[in-house]
C-alpha cells in the first residue's frame, strides 16, 4: 500500500502530530501511515480523509495485483 | 481530543505508573535479603529497582506531556500491538511452564530447578517476553 498523506499533509501545511491530533491518534500511527506499513481501520481511513479534505482513495494506493 | 478523554487519559497512565512503582519497591526487601547468599543478584536487584522506578517516571512525565497536548494514550495501532504481544507472551509462557514442570522432576537438574526456581524463572520470562514482543510488533508492525 501507498499513501499521499504527506503530499496532502503538506498541502494543509500542517505536521504529523497536528494531523495525530485532527484524528484522535498518535503521532507513531502517523508515521506508520505515511510509511504505508500500517493498515488503517476504516473508521481511521475516513477519519484522516476528512480531516485532509480529500477521499479515501486519493490518499491511500493499492497496487493491483 | 476532549478534556473529559484527556482526564481519563493521566488518571489511567498515573494508575499504570504507580503500579509499576509499587511493584518495583516490592522487590527491595527481597534483594535485600538475597544480598549476603548471593551478593551478585542481590546487588542487581537494588539497582535495577531505582532504575526502573527512574525509568516509569520519565515515561509518566513525556506521556502526561503528550496527552495535555491533545495526542491520546492509546489508539487502534497500540491496541492491536498490545493485544498481539500479549498473547505471544502467554503462549510462550505457557511453554516455559511446561518446559520448567518437566526439568522439576528431570534427575539431571533436580537440585537446581525447585518449584520456587521455576516459579521465578516464568515470571522474568513473561516480563521480559511481554517488553520483547512490544518491541518487536511496534517495530514490525502487526500483520493484517
Amino acid at each position: 500500500m501507498r499513501t499521499r498523506l504527506k503530499e496532502f499533509r503538506a498541502r494543509y501545511d500542517l505536521t504529523q502530530e497536528d494531523l495525530a491530533r485532527k484524528v484522535g491518534v498518535r503521532r507513531e500511527t502517523i508515521v506508520y501511515l505515511e510509511a504505508g506499513k500500517y493498515m488503517p481501520s476504516l473508521r481511521l481511513a475516513h477519519d484522516v480523509a476528512k480531516a485532509l479534505k480529500a477521499s479515501i482513495e486519493e490518499l491511500f494506493l493499492f497496487e493491483e495485483d | 481530543m476532549g478534556e473529559n478523554n484527556k482526564t481519563k487519559d493521566i488518571v489511567r497512565l498515573a494508575l499504570i505508573v504507580g503500579l509499576a512503582i509499587v511493584i518495583s519497591v516490592t522487590f527491595i526487601p527481597w534483594g535485600i535479603g538475597v544480598v549476603d547468599e548471593n551478593r551478585l543478584l542481590g546487588m542487581a536487584i537494588l539497582v535495577a529497582v531505582p532504575l526502573a522506578i527512574g525509568v516509569s517516571i520519565i515515561f509518566f512525565l513525556k506521556e502526561r506531556r503528550k496527552i495535555a497536548s491533545g495526542l491520546p494514550m492509546q489508539d487502534e495501532r497500540s491496541k492491536g500491538i498490545f493485544q498481539k504481544a500479549t498473547s505471544y507472551t502467554y503462549y510462550t509462557t505457557m511453554y516455559f511452564v511446561l518446559f520448567f514442570s518437566f526439568l522439576i522432576d528431570e534427575s539431571a537438574v533436580k537440585d537446581f530447578m525447585t518449584v520456587e526456581r521455576a516459579l521465578m524463572l516464568v515470571l522474568a520470562e513473561m516480563v521480559l517476553a511481554l517488553f520483547v514482543f512490544l518491541g518487536y510488533f511496534h517495530l514490525k508492525g502487526v500483520p493484517d
